[in-house]
């Protein structure tokens, strides 16, 4: 096991804070860790980095204590910053130079593809950069070293639609070389294309860990189904199937498991279009991040 | 100690560094320049021209006529103290407080190098910052006065003593401020709290000076234990109070690491 917390507390005031957290990521696995804003994520991040010592429970990574041998865990670990502040008045490479001397890093054959993967120029002040420059001078932070376990928050923000594939790519390259990734985002499809498992936590407590596949799969679908005439939709309005709503010759139809039932049904009517309107995952977050914490 | 990071503070600090010692350098330029040795009392001239307060007030007093004594009292009392504190608060301030603030602190520490090595590694920036900054006071006076006034107008071992004790004085007040950066997760809290007790014991000091019904404050604030005109006249040994002072500075830098090494980060 790379990443375990176990029953992680820290309490900024009754209501504020993380409470009893456990989950553990292993060896090659990606762990999406979600929740909606000020959810503890950020705050269980700093635990594992060693930056705060919970009240009870604790964290580890590879069998060693993140408060209490913090130092000796960054060796193993590439952190991304959510918010991401670099040291005043430096260049991106002699932040990276800086960075790389003080891990005792020589073999920068990692940075350098990460900085091309990446196109960009390092030679540029960090304070001239923009956000997704900035962004990708983090990631580059966080990868060159070829950590074995990579600690991820809101990897993409600030990143165009081509960087943030870039990145999904390079998160999956990682995985297959058996990395250990915690990976905090609120990009459904990045957390759908990368993440093995998910623990979503809501007002500094879980509501759930469980595979990206289930979650997906737990979820209701609306079908939005385009038939050719009337008479159509009245077979579908007839029946088992849990309509929706309906609009012209147009149908929304809930789905849950019941698939089979579904495409019988359908196939005997004349059907113009069928799509989905909700993308199931971003569906089951939202409806989580609503739910009631009991 | 870490190198790389010694290096890397050193490169951001230097350009301020240099500005304070500049500054100091030239202000001991000007003063050296207005003596005149010709009229022994010439010294006596210029406090003449202050208030009688305002000189009692800054320490002003005057011990015996010469170059080393009109040093002592007029650049040591005043522009002395005001660039070496600008320069140590500030620089304390930004040491740590200031990372920690603006988060870049992170990247320091999602690195194998230990809080307590990055603490104190950045604190020898601002000791070797004092140091610089006295040397080069030192060296210039020296030679400004040599090229004005020839070779026997400072007493330049006496001179010496004087910047010695200054430099041990500000190592504590480094000291206290860099404490003070090392605890507060807010570097408005950790600048106003060093200048706050700065200013305060640079206020008590001043109005001890002001009469002798008062003067007890003097024991009791750190300025009190730098009086130029003393170590220029031997009428204080200074060596019992620095090793005090020495001592005391390095227990205050050794707890500043010890806090910043056990606290809660928001990082």
């Amino acid at each position: 096991m790379s990443i375990i917390v176990s029953n992680l507390t820290k309490s900024f005031s009754e209501t504020t804070g993380i409470f009893n957290i456990d989950f553990q990521v292993n060896k090659g696995e990606v762990l999406g860790y979600l929740g909606p804003n000020g959810a503890g994520k950020t705050t269980t991040i700093r635990h594992l980095m060693g930056f705060m010592q919970p009240n009870s429970g604790n964290a580890s990574i590879k069998d060693f204590n993140c408060w209490n041998d913090r130092t000796e865990i960054q060796k193993y670990i590439g952190y991304l910053p959510g918010e991401i502040n670099f040291i005043e008045g430096m260049s991106g490479i002699e932040l990276l130079d800086l960075i790389s001397n003080m891990r005792g890093l020589k073999n920068h054959s990692m940075r350098n593809s990460l900085i091309e993967r990446f196109n960009i120029n390092p030679n540029i002040k960090i304070k001239k950069m923009s956000k997704g420059m900035k962004q990708k001078i983090g990631l580059i932070t966080a990868f060159m070293h070829d950590p074995e376990i990579l600690i991820l928050d809101e990897p993409s923000s600030g990143l165009d639609p081509l960087m943030q594939n870039e990145l999904i790519n390079l998160i999956l390259e990682e995985k297959k070389r058996s990395k250990t990734i915690l990976l905090s985002s609120h990009i459904f499809d990045e957390v759908r294309r990368t993440c093995d498992r998910i623990s979503v936590i809501k007002d500094g407590r879980l509501v759930t860990t469980d595979t990206t596949d289930n979650l997906e799969s737990m979820q209701t679908k609306i079908y939005k189904v385009t038939v050719k005439s009337p008479k159509d939709i009245q077979i579908l309005q007839n029946s088992e199937l849990n309509i929706n709503s309906i609009t012209n010759l147009t149908i929304y139809i809930k789905v849950s498991n019941n698939y089979k039932k579904f495409l019988n049904i359908l196939s005997q009517c004349d059907i113009v279009n069928l799509d989905v309107e909700k993308k199931g995952l971003e569906d089951a977050f939202i409806s989580l991040y609503k739910e009631e914490v009991e | 100690m870490n190198g790389a990071l010694f290096l890397s503070t050193l490169k951001s600090k230097y350009k301020f560094m240099l500005v304070c010692s500049a500054a100091l350098v030239m202000y001991s330029i000007i003063i050296i320049s207005m003596f005149d040795p010709s009229n022994a009392e010439s010294s006596k001239v210029f406090m003449e021209m202050m208030p009688d307060n305002f000189i009692k007030a800054f320490g002003f007093t005057i011990v015996e006529p010469g170059l080393t004594s009109f040093l002592g009292t007029t650049m040591y009392s005043m522009p002395y103290m005001i660039f070496m504190i600008i320069f140590s608060l500030i620089t304390a301030n930004s040491l740590i407080a200031k990372n920690v603030t603006r988060g870049s602190m992170a990247c320091y520490l999602s690195t194998p190098v230990s809080r307590t090595k990055v603490a104190l590694t950045n604190a020898s920036i601002l000791i070797l910052g004092q140091i610089i900054m006295a040397f080069l006071l030192t060296v210039f006076s020296i030679l400004f006065s040599i090229i004005l006034f020839g070779n026997s107008a400072l007493d330049i071992p006496s001179f010496i003593k004087v910047n010695i004790m200054g430099l041990i004085l500000f190592f504590v007040i480094g000291s206290y401020s860099f404490l003070f950066s090392c605890i507060f997760n807010d570097e408005k809290y950790s600048i106003s709290i060093s200048v706050g007790l700065t200013l305060l014991f640079y206020a008590m000091n001043t109005i001890g000076n002001l009469s002798d019904s008062l003067s007890w404050l003097n024991k009791l604030n750190i300025f009190g234990a730098f009086i130029p005109a003393k170590i220029i006249n031997n009428t204080s040994n200074i060596f019992p109070l620095s090793i005090i002072f020495i001592i005391g500075g390095i227990l205050i830098y050794g707890l500043s690491a010890f806090i910043f090494n056990r606290r809660n980060l928001p990082l």
